[in-house]
């Protein structure tokens, strides 16, 4: 509690948030296994993937509402696993903001600083600048339910940064409201949180959620870290076939390891039936390093964004399809291609620009340029895993093109 | 055809919501009649027996109930007993519901079993059970004695002790009935919210979940003030005249002396008093209803 107050009086000094191989088990099934993670100070990381992914498990252990089998917590350094919740100080909104409906908005924001001790000439200071900070000034004395959603969640928020915590955590916060709000409410959030410096960990479902909103993206999938990195990083180099379809559409494909050339692998892409027979055409993929897990002659699986597949043209690499189904997205138009050398079907967006829309409708045979950078080349799922359980940290493994 | 034969029984299901409003009120005629008839009359009746034919005048009954001073005694411990009655079954009854609703998991289920079963009995039974377990030489007496805690049987029976732990062990699963659901509906994660935001386990109770589950309290209370105040079976097996309540002085009334216009005299300023105790209660914990 003391030093509560004392956070909770001076300026914040921004922390830096560690997870340290940490194990969870809910009778008998692994939730966590051993993820470890460092969160810089001042950094908003997201934690992103499907539900059960282990990403909730994550932040119910940072808040204190369940302790790790294994590993530890630390902020700063100091191992807090085993503190409770309210020895932590740390700030939370939650999914459905958890206002206290009993009490006032004022009440609620001043809730954290009556309980550090803080005085009542104190805690009226804050509880004015806070609302004043999130525009509510006139609604201190408002209960919560003559809230609207917009409005609680910004009251949620200034509850949880009124105490200056060490570290924010947010658990899907804006999952409750509906789209238009939910998008200025990302920006709101994010300018407040760059303005404070405040170590965040946000939880979410949401792909554009945690592009918009992160400094660095932590995709989650069955209890693991699957990858680490900035937004555009882990779009444009997924690390797996799980990493490169949850996060924004890809087509995946298979293809024939044939040479490397320098930072240049060479790979051919068959018939993707059972036989992978043939050559349809060939796509080279720029690596850093070229990975010591494949061979030339293997097969591995490649991914190709919907938009960095050019239509029309000409290239070194291309393919011919058949249009099957067009739709306008508005900024984009979306195609499915059947690419019968490929014997498979592809999705391909193109920008949308109205001064020269050549929209090609159905049926309509086209040209596809597969371009140097249109392909990433996937690691195997269980190499990824192996690689996590080694202890390497799947920060390490991020490929980048020079 | 086929189809249009389907859909018409569902036709003026549909338009029943939308019946003519002047044909609506039929649909309360049987609880009005019931209530007119069993509940109405019947209390007027009791009225106009109160009121007595004799040369005294007509709230002659009234005047003896309000004056004398052995009768206005009666009507405070009524009070005072339904009073502490209720306290003791809150203190007794609240950490139970807690515990069914946050800590009992799989047990929940069997618990409310056990706390319903007894309402299956019939209070006289139960009453009398303590009577059998408070005795000279009974269970209780017998275990502080093996304990080394008494030297001689204590006179449990006939008491005002006794009277309160017959009263609690009645009422206490009504208590703990009204405030389970009120508390199981308090989401756990506001209670996270106030340990995140620096509140200890015991301050997250009564900052949190108390005021929360207030719906709840105030519903056993209600319930269990009114039982209790009704109620005279507890004091006439277990108090032997150790508290006297109305409506123990009713049914002696009644019963012994006949007096059946004193007796209805008592009964309409019982229901009168419980009637004010109510509103006095809403009128308390109304304070910020605005928040449900």
């Amino acid at each position: 509690m003391q030093t509560n107050q004392t956070t909770s009086v001076n300026r914040p000094v921004a922390k830096q948030l560690t997870l340290d191989r940490i194990t969870k088990r809910f009778k008998g099934t692994v939730a966590l296994h051993g993820i470890s993670l460092t969160v810089q100070p001042g950094e908003l990381i997201s934690l992103l993937g499907p539900s059960g992914c282990g990403k909730t498990t994550t932040l119910r252990l940072i808040a204190g509402f369940d302790f790790p089998d294994e590993g530890s917590v630390r902020i700063d350094g100091a191992d807090i696993s085993h503190l409770p919740p309210n020895k932590r100080g740390l700030g939370m909104v939650f999914q459905n903001y958890s206002l206290f409906p009993h009490l006032t908005v004022a009440e609620n924001i001043g809730f954290g600083l009556k309980m550090a001790g803080a005085s009542r000439s104190h805690i009226q200071a804050e509880v004015k600048r806070m609302l004043a900070m999130i525009r509510l000034e006139s609604f201190g004395d408002r209960l919560i339910n003559q809230m609207s959603g917009g409005q609680q969640q910004r009251v949620a928020l200034a509850r949880a940064i009124v105490t200056n915590p060490s570290v924010l955590l947010l658990d899907e916060p804006l999952g409750a409201l509906d789209k238009n709000l939910r998008e200025g409410m990302q920006f709101e959030i994010r300018r407040l949180q760059q303005s404070l410096g405040i170590t965040s960990v946000m939880v979410t479902h949401d792909q554009e959620e945690a592009m918009t909103m992160s400094d660095r993206i932590v995709v989650m999938n069955g209890g693991r870290i699957v990858q680490i990195g900035k937004p555009e990083d882990v779009y444009n180099y997924p690390r797996t076939r799980f990493v490169a379809e949850f996060l924004g559409t890809a087509n995946i494909v298979k293809g024939r390891l044939e040479s490397i050339d320098g930072k240049r692998l060479i790979f051919s892409l068959p018939k993707q039936n059972a036989s992978l027979s043939g050559s349809a055409c060939r796509i080279s993929i720029l690596c850093d390093e070229t990975p010591t897990w494949i061979k030339p002659g293997n097969i591995a699986e490649i991914a190709v964004r919907p938009e960095k597949i050019r239509l029309g043209g000409s290239g070194d690499n291309t393919l011919q399809g058949v249009v099957q189904q067009h739709v306008f997205r508005g900024s984009q138009h979306s195609y499915r291609i059947d690419v019968p050398e490929l014997g498979t079907t592809l999705t391909v967006s193109q920008f949308a620009d109205f001064h020269h829309d050549d929209v090609h409708n159905a049926n309509e045979t086209v040209t596809l340029v597969l371009d140097e950078h249109a392909g990433v080349l996937l690691e195997p799922e269980d190499l990824a895993l192996n690689e996590q359980a080694a202890g390497d940290g799947a920060e390490l493994q991020q490929r980048k093109v020079a | 055809m086929q189809a249009t034969a389907t859909l018409r029984p569902a036709r003026p299901a549909l338009a029943g919501t939308g019946a003519p409003r002047s044909r609506r009120w039929l649909l309360i005629v049987p609880a009005l009649a019931f209530l007119i008839l069993f509940f109405a009359i019947p209390l007027l009746q009791n009225a106009g027996r109160s009121l007595g034919e004799n040369d005294a005048g007509v709230f002659a009954n009234y005047i003896k109930l309000l004056t004398d001073e052995y009768y206005l005694k009666v009507v405070v411990e009524t009070l005072v007993v339904s009073f502490n009655s209720t306290l003791l079954s809150l203190i007794v009854g609240y950490p139970v519901a807690y515990f069914m609703v946050r800590r009992a998991g799989r047990l929940a289920l069997p618990m409310l079993f056990l706390l319903v079963t007894p309402l299956l009995t019939s209070i006289i039974m139960r009453t009398f059970g303590w009577r059998v377990l408070f005795a000279r030489r009974g269970i209780v007496n017998d275990f502080l004695m093996w304990a080394d805690l008494i030297d001689r049987p204590l006179n449990l029976l006939n008491g005002p002790m006794s009277v309160y732990v017959g009263q609690v062990h009645v009422l206490v699963p009504f208590m703990v009935l009204s405030i389970i659901p009120v508390l199981r509906a308090v989401d756990l994660r506001l209670e996270e919210s106030a340990r995140v935001l620096g509140a200890g386990a015991l301050k997250t109770f009564f900052l949190i979940t108390l005021p929360l589950s207030k719906d709840g309290i105030v519903t056993g209370v209600i319930l269990v003030f009114m039982l209790c105040a009704g109620s005279f079976v507890t004091q006439l097996l277990l108090g032997n005249g150790s508290i006297v309540t109305l409506p123990l002085l009713i049914f002696q009334q009644f019963s012994l002396t006949q007096d059946i216009g004193f007796a209805s005299a008592m009964g309409n300023l019982l229901l009168l008093l419980v009637l004010a105790c109510l509103f006095i209660q809403l009128r308390l914990t109304e304070g910020k209803r605005g928040n449900k």
